[in-house]
């Protein structure tokens, strides 16, 4: 496999693509100065990549040239990666080179995101997949049980990570569990050769230069720093090379938000309350299997943006019956009126959520549903 | 960059520089003294190849190239100071040895030898200064590919190491090396039957390409009707230009060729000749754009081609730039979607971005624009295989790969190199030479390549003079000196690192203090007066290039100096040269002595006496009061006193010499205030970098602090400019900081001779024993003008392209006067060049009237009524006339404005097709959308040619109508003519043959003379911002050079040897012919009469050869002008 998803590389060129025409279509024109995107540089020295490990010549350093190219289908692009028969984007055409502009696909592509979101999305989709071909009656518990791995086990052995993916009638993905892990990056590795693993998440926590502030390393993982601004340190694990650490794209859309949804889960389950995570393959994040309790945690920087965003659609919170719109307490410490905001901007049709903290929520559903209730 | 060989048993290579002088002088050159020293490290070929020296010749080279130059003023003293002082500080040094010689400090400097002279020492270190140097090698490491590297996305201050993952590489190409073995194969005689076989394939290689324009070579060659040649190739036989039957390249050879006589063809084919034959060739040309139009063709016809290009991150962004505009210019998509041939040299996307690891792909941003090649950080391993806290900066391994790096690369193995001159003095990377050497592609050339052609040489001649001048911010700057020095000295001091005690370093330490006070009191008298209503100083030296004697100038000399005559002139002029030496004698003496008892004049005081007619007594006695006065300054800590003291200095100076009589008392006061600062600020500048040197080998500075210039490579390989290190001041007022300006101190000073490269790179290495250099083709079509110092090339000409019959239209070239009435003026006509500012736009206004204005303009006449279907060409002297003759259209006259394209520097927002940058211009000829264009004079630069694309009047020239709107004149702040007169005296000496039997004395005499003389000229050209009737004698040498850019101008319109008709509409020009006063224009009131005297007069030569030439290159141009409509004298 190439270090970079052909996929993904696409993706992102026509992501950065789109956003280069954002900046060029006010009478300004195609420059490599300091002002072309940045997005559009990640996704050149990606092609670049590519073009690397397919032996074939750099077609990513001149952006002129990966324009004028764009123009012709992918697959004509002389990268055979790219011409792949099985490459899902081969015939794809990026640039309208009569109109200078990007295509309708481009476009489209782009709105799927960058490079980060289109991992995502694509893990999902693997995810979603290889539960499917376990047949109808286990892809839901599947579903949950690889879900609730990862986000447990941010950093997880070989060993470990074999055991797992063999056992539970799972061996038949266990090559796309596996992907949901790569190598742990040489960045995190310390100078003594040593990984470390942070408490609050169990994921890694990088070299620091400022050893005075963060003398374990850093988290990049936004929940739980904002949990855990100066990171406790669980454990220092030698041999980086017998471990692997969840995938970038995975740690931000799963491991990060799954925070919250396990310490949920796990509260809920303790008090007799019969939550399971993400039913039916990710229709909330915590919910009971009869619909009637649903979880959805959120963690927005901005409780008016969420609250936009929860107006369109509160997505598969809809079809329970006690909906609860989950926020990280952490939220509330930077802002007191963060849950207030978010009720206020909320003006979606759906009627009859709970807008609270985590901590509030554990209690609430707790006093309601648990067996000491 | 040279190994410098070590003194044995010392390490200060530079403070005992003088050992070496003592070395070769008693061992080679068999002297007893340093005198000759000063004349001996100048560098001149002349000097170098006389008689005396000729035996110390590759030591003298070596010293040169070791960084040692003691030519300067003061030069050997300083040298021998400094080695003494050196010797003081170390002499109670455990297990101190002395130095083989015992120097005396007086003139002329007598040694003695305390080693004898078979001292094993003595041969060590004359066998090791009179070998040929090798390069310095660079230390990077190649990196362990199964480790991580890493990069700083942060600044050196606040470093943000971001791992790269080296193991996630796949297995990169193995690199590839420069070829440093490869030897010129020599002399190449190139048949003309062969350039007509190749034309022939070429042309059949078009045939299998249909979809290609055609290069139709072989009708470039040969008239399809005669079946003979269109032009001749001329060499010089006897007393004749006599036809050839093949072109010999041997050694250094200047062709000429007008426009449109086959020059671009013969070079091409050429190239692909070279190519087919195994020859290896660099072709610089006036752009990286032009050098990308023959790379694409060059490429297209199988040569193998690569681009030798600048690779700094600002040169490699600029050039990227240029080539956006060009593709946005192909069509309206601004570039999306578009490219060209060679685009993919100029990448600038880094694929190490992909490899990164850590947490974020997008914070901190990569380096794109700045990108790691060489300086990739790896933890060294210890001897037990883990890592160890130190790093080794690496050579990018995905250099031998990325296409970021793909241009250098290719020149390893490509062998046609095309280029910008100053391209070529870049140094190359260490990635492509196996063991790093510090080596130029200037030298790379000169040590492998079979052939160099300079194109358009002339220009190449001028871009180079231009980089003679180093500039460097003094402060107003984040890049100034002063700012360094405190980064590098002030704050670390301030910070604890307060450790070094060396005398040499408190010595740089008070320097840089004292220098820092008198650039407070510069800026300070500026910003005052900035602040007044007048702005006296900076109103009269802004921009300009500012020395003790143009401000003494401006004190001492009278206001309308064009009033007197010429003789009074010189003689004003001799006058305030001898104040300057006065003036600067006493600021000597006041910076360099604190005991006034102590202090020695260096003036020649009687010389002085006698200019001033005063008594040597009143003389000495003046200096002794200024030196008492700038003394008390110096100590006083107070603004008041300050001012108290500094009127102490003026007033000896002013009883001594009156000031001039035009001038007010409190003008007189801020004239002196800025001569004071400026005096001070320059010899204390000088001081430090003199001392910079030491304080990098004691770690205080990273590198010497260097301003923009040729780099000091070339300037080693070059001898000095003639003048030495002349130098100045300008300074400017930029940017806004609530609603006040900064001022920007900026230091100038001529540092070495870049154009000598010229003359040779064929022979450049000869002086250390390397006896074949590549042939060298320097080729313009107007680089043979001996008045002009800057386009003038000396050699020659060995070659001459004339065009045969059929191709003289030009014969029906008309040039004509254009009176335009001014309407604010009745009766006058129209003048722009010479009228206040202020006016300036409202005459432009008017002139566009002229031609736009009615029912019927003239511009849509002119169009019918010359050669139909040809357009017209508006000439200004500015982009922002460019910009206010297009607004004005605009308004005025949009259905024509819309069809008149302006030429800008960036095209305005919103702007359509009718505007365009220089890089686009040669794309408007086959558009049919437009009728005129207007541009300033030089902003088109070189080889690029507006012509027909196709039709029957292929490759002819667009334009067939100019009209000089204003007469050229170069701004007050440039210092291109100075440099081509530095540059032109500098080649004299370089040239010259010295009397081998005068010894000595001989050399010193002819330096000291072309020095003077040149000197002369440049103090007095820098009196004032050049103005022509202000120039007396230097008018032929200013307008020989101002007619160069006239000429390429016109050349425009005559590609293919097409006729031209040329309007001058400016009555600057000629103003009695324009007038219709009666009276007749001359050389020193008509610019075009100045012209036309240049070149009558060069059609009159004495040497039948250079008549021939003169009369082949000129006569288009003479033969309209001695028929100019209604010009008179």
């Amino acid at each position: 496999m190439s270090y970079h998803d052909p996929v993904v590389t696409i993706n992102a060129l026509a992501d950065g693509i789109v956003s280069l025409n954002d900046t060029t279509k006010e009478w300004s024109i195609v420059k490599q100065d300091r002002l072309m995107p940045q997005r559009l540089r990640r996704a050149l020295a990606m092609l670049s990549s590519i073009c690397l490990e397919d032996g074939v010549a750099d077609l990513g350093s001149c952006i002129h040239d990966v324009l004028a190219m764009a123009t012709t289908p992918v697959s004509d692009w002389g990268i055979p990666i790219l011409a792949d028969a099985k490459f899902e984007y081969r015939d794809t055409i990026l640039v309208d080179g009569e109109l200078g502009v990007p295509t309708d696909d481009c476009i489209a592509l782009a709105n799927v995101g960058g490079e980060v979101e289109t991992l995502q999305n694509m893990q999902h989709n693997r995810l979603r997949s290889a539960v499917a071909t376990l047949g109808t009656k286990r892809k839901a518990d599947a579903y949950t049980v690889i879900r609730e791995f990862v986000v447990r086990n941010p950093v997880v052995s070989v060993a470990k990570l074999k055991e797992f993916v063999s056992s539970g009638g799972r061996a038949a993905i266990a090559n796309d569990i596996e992907r949901f892990y790569e190598d742990v990056p040489v960045a995190a590795v310390w100078s003594d050769g040593e990984i470390k693993i942070c408490d609050g998440c169990g994921g890694l926590l990088w070299p620091e230069k400022d050893l005075v502030s963060y003398p374990n390393g850093r988290c990049h993982l936004k929940q739980c720093i904002e949990e855990n601004p100066t990171p406790n340190l669980r454990a220092s694990l030698s041999e980086p090379s017998i471990f692997r650490t969840a995938e970038r794209s995975v740690s931000a859309f799963w491991v990060g938000p799954g925070l919250d949804e396990v310490r949920i889960y796990d509260a809920l389950t303790a008090a007799g309350v019969p939550v399971v995570l993400y039913p039916y393959e990710d229709q909330t994040d915590v919910g009971t299997k009869d619909l009637k309790i649903g979880i959805d945690a959120k963690s927005y920087a901005s409780p008016l943006v969420l609250g936009r965003k929860l107006s369109e659609s509160v997505g598969g919170l809809q079809a329970f019956a006690e909906k609860y719109l989950v926020v990280p307490d952490a939220k509330t410490k930077k802002n007191p009126d963060y849950v207030k905001q978010l009720k206020d901007s909320y003006t979606g049709g759906v009627q009859g959520i709970n807008f609270m903290t985590t901590s509030e929520t554990i209690v609430a559903v707790t006093a309601k549903h648990g067996t000491g209730a | 960059m040279r190994d410098r060989p070590q003194l044995t048993g010392f390490e200060s290579l530079n403070a005992l520089r003088a050992q070496w002088l003592c070395l070769i002088a008693e061992h080679i050159l068999g002297v007893t003294n340093l005198s000759v020293f000063d004349v001996l490290t100048t560098g001149f070929g002349s000097i170098y190849d006389h008689p005396v020296s000729l035996p110390a010749r590759t030591a003298l080279w070596n010293l040169r190239l070791m960084g040692i130059d003691v030519s300067q003023r003061r030069g050997v003293r300083r040298a021998v100071n400094d080695c003494l002082e050196w010797e003081d500080e170390h002499r109670l040094d455990p297990g101190y040895v002395e130095p083989p010689y015992e120097i005396d400090t007086r003139d002329p400097y007598p040694f003695v030898p305390r080693l004898s002279p078979t001292d094993p020492i003595i041969s060590e270190m004359l066998a090791a200064i009179t070998q040929p140097l090798g390069y310095r090698s660079r230390n990077y490491s190649d990196g362990d590919m199964t480790r991580a590297a890493s990069v700083n996305l942060g600044t050196a201050s606040f470093p943000e190491p971001v791992a790269i993952d080296l193991a996630a590489l796949p297995p990169l190409p193995p690199p590839s090396y420069h070829d440093l073995a490869r030897a010129p194969r020599g002399a190449i005689g190139i048949p003309l039957a062969d350039l007509v076989k190749l034309a022939e394939e070429l042309d059949k290689i078009d045939g299998a390409n249909p979809e290609r324009r055609p290069g139709n070579w072989l009708n470039r060659l040969i008239d399809p009707t005669t079946k003979k040649w269109k032009f001749d190739v001329l060499a010089p036989v006897g007393a004749k230009l006599t036809p050839q039957t093949k072109i010999d390249l041997d050694g250094l050879k200047h062709m000429l060729g007008l426009p449109g006589a086959g020059k671009t063809t013969l070079i091409m084919l050429v190239l692909m000749w070279m190519a087919r034959h195994g020859y290896r060739a660099a072709v610089l040309l006036p752009s990286i754009e032009t050098s990308l139009n023959l790379l694409s063709d060059l490429r297209f016809y199988g040569a193998d081609v690569g681009l030798m290009v600048g690779q700094s991150p600002e040169t490699r962004l600029n050039h990227a730039d240029r080539l956006a505009e060009r593709l946005a210019s192909l069509g309206q998509n601004h570039g999306f979607g578009t490219t060209m041939v060679g685009a993919d040299l100029l990448g600038i996307n880094c694929p190490l971005d992909a490899y990164r690891s850590g947490p974020n792909t997008e914070n901190p941003a990569f380096r794109h624009t700045d990108p790691p090649c060489i300086d990739l950080k790896q933890k060294k391993t210890k001897k037990n295989g883990s890592e160890s806290e130190q790093e080794a900066t690496l050579r990018c391994p995905v250099s031998s790969w990325c296409g970021r790096m793909r241009a250098p690369r290719q020149l390893t193995d490509h062998s046609i190199w095309l280029g910008h001159i100053h391209s070529s003095d870049t140094v190359i990377q260490p990635h492509f030479l196996e063991h790093q050497e510090s080596i130029r592609y200037f030298e790379m050339i000169a040590r492998t390549m079979d052939l160099v052609i300079v194109d358009e040489a002339d220009g190449a001649q001028a871009a180079l003079d231009q980089k003679s001048v180093v500039s460097l911010d003094i402060t107003g700057s984040k890049d100034s000196m002063e700012k360094q020095i405190i980064d590098d000295l002030v704050a670390p001091m301030t910070e604890g690192r307060n450790f070094h005690t060396g005398s040499n370093v408190q010595n740089y330490n008070l320097a840089v203090t004292r220098f820092r006070v008198f650039n407070a009191f510069l800026t300070h008298t500026l910003q005052l007066d900035y602040a007044t209503q007048d702005k006296l100083l900076v109103e009269t030296y802004s921009g300009r290039f500012i020395t003790g004697n143009s401000i003494l100038g401006v004190l001492f000399m009278p206001e309308n100096l064009t009033a007197l005559s010429l003789a009074q002139r010189e003689k004003e002029e001799d006058r305030v040269e001898r104040i300057r030496e006065f003036w600067d004698d006493a600021v000597r003496a006041a910076l360099t002595e604190a005991d006034p008892n102590n202090q020695q004049f260096e003036m020649n005081i009687a010389a002085v006496a006698g200019e001033l007619k005063k008594t040597e007594g009143e003389v000495e006695q003046a200096a002794r009061d200024i030196a008492a006065g700038l003394r008390l300054w110096l100590n006083s800590d107070e603004i008041g006193r300050r001012k108290e003291f500094e009127a102490l200095a003026r007033d000896a100076l002013l009883n001594l010499v009156p000031p001039a009589g035009h001038q007010s008392a409190a003008e007189t006061v801020q004239h002196f205030s800025m001569l004071m600062g400026v005096t001070m600020v320059v010899s204390e500048f000088r001081l430090l970098s003199m001392a910079q040197r030491s304080m990098v080998s004691e770690g205080i500075h990273q590198t010497q602090i260097a301003g923009t210039g040729s780099s000091a490579d070339l300037v080693t390989l070059m001898p000095e400019a003639v003048i030495g290190r002349f130098s100045g001041v300008r300074v400017s007022f930029e940017g806004e900081d609530q609603g006040r300006k900064s001022l920007r101190l900026q230091y100038l000073s001529f540092t070495g001779a870049p154009r000598i490269l010229l003359y040779r790179w064929h022979e450049l290495f000869r002086r250390e024993g390397v006896r074949q250099g590549p042939n060298v083709l320097l080729t313009s079509a107007t680089s043979f003008l001996e008045q002009s110092p800057s386009y003038h090339i000396n050699i020659g000409p060995d070659i001459v392209l004339r065009a045969k019959g059929g191709m003289d239209e030009w014969k029906r070239s008309e040039w004509h006067l254009q009176k335009i009435p001014d309407p604010d003026n009745k009766g006058k006509p129209i003048r722009f060049s010479g009228s206040k500012l202020s006016r300036r736009e409202i005459i432009l206004r008017h002139m566009i009237d002229h031609y736009y204005a009615g029912a019927s303009p003239r511009v849509e006449k002119m169009l019918e009524d010359f050669d139909k279907g040809r357009r017209i060409a508006f000439v200004v002297n500015s982009y922002e006339q460019v910009a206010i003759f297009k607004e004005y259209l605009k308004r005025r006259y949009p259905a024509l404005g819309e069809r008149t394209i302006g030429v800008t520097k960036r095209v305005p927002k919103g702007a359509g097709a009718d505007w365009v940058v220089a890089s686009q211009v040669e794309h408007i000829g086959g558009r049919e959308d437009w009728d005129a264009i207007v541009f300033p004079m030089k902003s088109l630069s070189r080889g690029v040619n507006i012509v027909f694309p196709s039709g029957t009047r292929r490759n002819d020239a667009v334009i067939g109508t100019i009209v000089f709107l204003t007469r050229p004149h170069p701004a007050a702040d440039n210092l291109d003519l100075v440099t081509g007169v530095v540059g032109c005296g500098t080649l004299n000496l370089e040239q010259k043959v010295i009397a081998p039997a005068g010894g000595f004395p001989a050399l010193k005499k002819a330096w000291e003379s072309e020095r003077f003389d040149t000197m002369a000229t440049v103090r007095r050209l820098l009196r004032f911002p050049i103005i022509a009737s202000m120039l007396g004698p230097h008018m032929e040498p200013f307008t020989a050079d101002v007619m160069i850019d006239v000429l390429q101008t016109i050349g425009r319109g005559m590609r293919n040897g097409k006729k031209v008709r040329v309007y001058f509409a400016d009555a600057a020009w000629a103003p009695n012919s324009f007038a219709d006063n009666g009276k007749n224009d001359s050389p020193y009131t008509s610019m075009l009469i100045s012209i036309r005297d240049i070149l009558r007069k060069n059609m009159m030569s004495s040497n039948p050869i250079h008549k021939e030439v003169y009369r082949a290159l000129y006569e288009p141009f003479l033969a309209p002008l001695e028929k100019c409509t209604d010009l008179k004298g």
